[in-house]
């Protein structure tokens, strides 16, 4: 090989290789800024998410507090600490008190866990909560709902009602749907969906959007 | 001056007590206004399209007659027919009819237009005139006059597209489904009405007809069975007997005893006594028969309590068990509590049900009300409401009764679970309200203590 083919060579292999290293800083910086960026809105949304669930969770709170010591509440304690409850009397009770108190769920529950009387559910008295109550978390929390024929992501709160040496706990909650993710304002470029995943595979059914069903949801299903 | 107060007290005395006899004695006038959330669709008591409810019947009774009646111990009793006379097998019947009667367009009842409306329901019967009664030649029917006494076999005139009656009210203003308002008869042949008019307003709800009646708006309104015992509280109530079947219905026959197991079970996984207790509060009797027992009298041999010991070793006999789509009025709040509990306490079992709100579901939740005081009549028309075959009776004696009713429940169709009370509020500005114990309203014997509402 002659010399000035050698020298075309290395010179050329130089630039190429220096082309090849500022491309490769540049790409590595801009996808490090992006990401940036991206953990920066997605941090930004998650803290909005907390900040709204935790919005909403103090004032359901308030409300299963007010409802916890409502006398409905008292009598329903102090009847199981005289006896097995009498259902008849308040099978309607918890619906009532959910619609004045505007929560989607509303669950009277004796000690041992037996339903006494249920708002979403008002055929499931006298069965048992599938929720250990007494373990539940002090504050609001992300519960699964069980509904007759569904199931539903919520937001929850327990109390108990101590009369004596038996209790009833009351147990609480709103429906996290499109109004709660309407109620979010994600940055420029983001979307917020919900996803129960309670199927094995990915159904459409059950991710919600803003607007409720979301459509071309088969881009969405790989993330699942 | 002692004799003068003496002369006031007796004149006094004599006024008050003419102005009580007054006040309690019937009078004509006034309008009655009745709220219900049922409707009625249609005032043609032929319309096989309209569901048969209680509401309907006794909508279409104040316009419509039958030829006979049932009495509350399902006795019959002359209404256009005053009197009657069967040959040896209860096979063919002469109905002498009443004389003077006119259907509401002023029109004279006569044989032939009698004849003409049964033909119209019972294309098989073989119906003849003769000078003023109808003769009517009927094989398979059980006892004639209470299947004359239903509802459907009402004497119809159909002038200028309009199905017009001999009752003693005469629709003046009809919106389908939402309100009717009726006008005593003046010639009506039973006596005229003391009510002026009845105005009944249909599909409002439970809201809406207990503000109306608390405000003096109306002065009847529909009690749903599940409310019975607070409304008793509060309200002068009156309930009937417990009229109305609530059941489950498989869409299919069984094809094989391994089908039936399930089925066997899901009936005895069923607690009826708690839904009558906590979800119906009251306000039924579980059932384990089809006919209520104050109507068969052998109800009570029909066994209505759970048995899930037995329920689950009938589901283990099978190898897999069904999955059933359970269907229900989804518009009926009632039902879908009823059936919710039905749901549950099948899984107590091992049985699989879920709730269906549409396409065909393999089991339906259903509510039919008695049809008739005459068991046998009652039967036969469950089994025609339900789909299921006619049943067939020996004789006309209760073991009969007993018998067709028990091949029915055995064909595992049909899963009686409860028989629901009627019930209405009922003001007390109305007077002389009669109780009867199939539902009927008997509003042409009643009165207004005050000309409004």
């Amino acid at each position: 090989m002659r010399f000035r083919r050698k020298l075309l060579l290395v010179f050329a292999s130089t630039v190429f290789i220096c082309i090849a290293i500022v491309a490769w800083i540049t790409s590595t910086l801009a996808k490090q800024a992006f990401e940036k960026s991206d953990d920066q809105r997605t941090a930004a949304l998650v803290a909005q998410f907390r900040r709204e669930f935790g919005r909403r969770g103090e004032a359901l709170a308030k409300r299963l507090e007010e409802v916890a010591r409502s006398e409905t509440a008292t009598r329903m304690a102090i009847s199981l600490s005289h006896g097995p409850p009498d259902y008849a009397t308040y099978l309607n009770e918890a619906k009532t008190i959910a619609e004045n108190q505007q929560l989607d769920f509303l669950e009277f529950v004796a000690g041992d866990g037996t339903i006494i009387s249920s708002a979403q559910w008002p055929a499931k008295f006298g069965y048992k909560e599938s929720f250990p109550l007494s373990r539940a978390p002090a504050q609001y929390f992300l519960h699964q709902e069980q509904l007759p024929d569904s199931t539903i992501l919520s937001l929850s709160v327990v109390k108990r009602v101590p009369v004596d040496d038996s209790s009833v706990y009351v147990m609480g909650g709103c429906k996290l749907d499109k109004d709660f993710l309407a109620s979010l304002d994600p940055p420029a470029g983001m979307r917020v969906f919900f996803y129960q995943n309670v199927a094995r595979g990915f159904s459409a059914q059950f991710l919600v959007g803003t607007r409720g069903g979301v459509e071309h949801w088969e881009a969405l299903a790989p993330l699942v | 001056m002692k004799r003068t107060g003496l002369r006031l007290i007796v004149v006094g005395s004599v006024l008050i007590s003419v102005t009580a006899a007054a006040a309690t004695r019937p009078h004509y006038g006034g309008t009655l206004h009745v709220q219900m959330a049922s409707s009625v669709n249609s005032l043609d008591p032929v319309d096989s399209n309209q569901r048969d409810t209680l509401t309907t019947r006794n909508v279409l009774a104040l316009i419509f007659d039958t030829l006979v009646t049932l009495n509350d111990r399902g006795q019959a009793k002359p209404a256009l027919a005053i009197s009657w006379q069967a040959d040896p097998g209860n096979q063919r019947w002469e109905f002498v009819l009443r004389p003077g009667v006119t259907f509401s367009d002023g029109t004279r009842m006569t044989p032939e237009i009698v004849a003409a409306a049964l033909r119209r329901t019972n294309p098989a019967w073989k119906i003849a005139t003769r000078e003023n009664s109808v003769i009517i030649q009927a094989d398979v029917v059980p006892d004639l006059r209470a299947e004359l006494a239903l509802p459907r076999n009402s004497i119809v005139n159909v002038a200028s597209g309009k199905a017009l009656g001999t009752g003693p009210f005469a629709v003046s203003t009809w919106e389908a489904g939402k309100k009717v308002v009726m006008t005593a008869r003046d010639d009506y042949w039973g006596a005229r009405p003391f009510l002026d008019a009845i105005e009944i307003e249909m599909g409002k709800n439970l809201r809406e007809q207990t503000l109306s009646y608390e405000l003096g708006q109306s002065q009847i309104i529909e009690v749903p069975s599940d409310q019975v015992h607070h409304a008793n509280e509060t309200r002068q109530l009156w309930a009937s007997e417990p009229i109305e079947l609530v059941a489950l219905l498989f869409a299919r026959d069984v094809q094989s005893p391994e089908e039936a197991k399930p089925r066997q079970a899901l009936g005895l996984s069923i607690d009826r006594d708690l839904l009558n207790r906590v979800v119906l509060q009251g306000g039924s009797e579980p059932a384990g028969g089809l006919l209520p027992n104050w109507l068969s009298g052998y109800g009570f041999l029909f066994p209505v309590g759970a048995d899930l010991t037995r329920a689950q070793q009938l589901r283990a006999e099978v190898q897999q068990a069904p999955l059933w789509n359970l269907g229900y009025d989804v518009t009926d709040p009632l039902e879908r509590v009823l059936a919710e509990r039905i749901v549950l306490n099948a899984s107590d079992a091992g049985l699989r049900l879920q709730l269906a709100t549409s396409g065909v579901p393999d089991v339906r939740l259903i509510r039919i009300p008695l049809a008739s005081m005459d068991g046998q009549v009652a039967l036969t028309e469950l089994a025609k409401s339900m789909g299921l075959q006619p049943p067939r009776f020996l004789g006309d004696s209760i073991d009969d009764l007993y018998h067709a009713e028990n091949a029915m429940l055995q064909s595992r169709r049909v899963i009686p679970l409860l028989h629901l009370r009627t019930a209405w509020a009922v003001s007390k500005t109305v007077m002389d309200w009669q109780d009867s114990r199939d539902g009927d309203w008997r509003l042409p014997d009643i009165w207004l203590a005050t000309g409004k509402p």
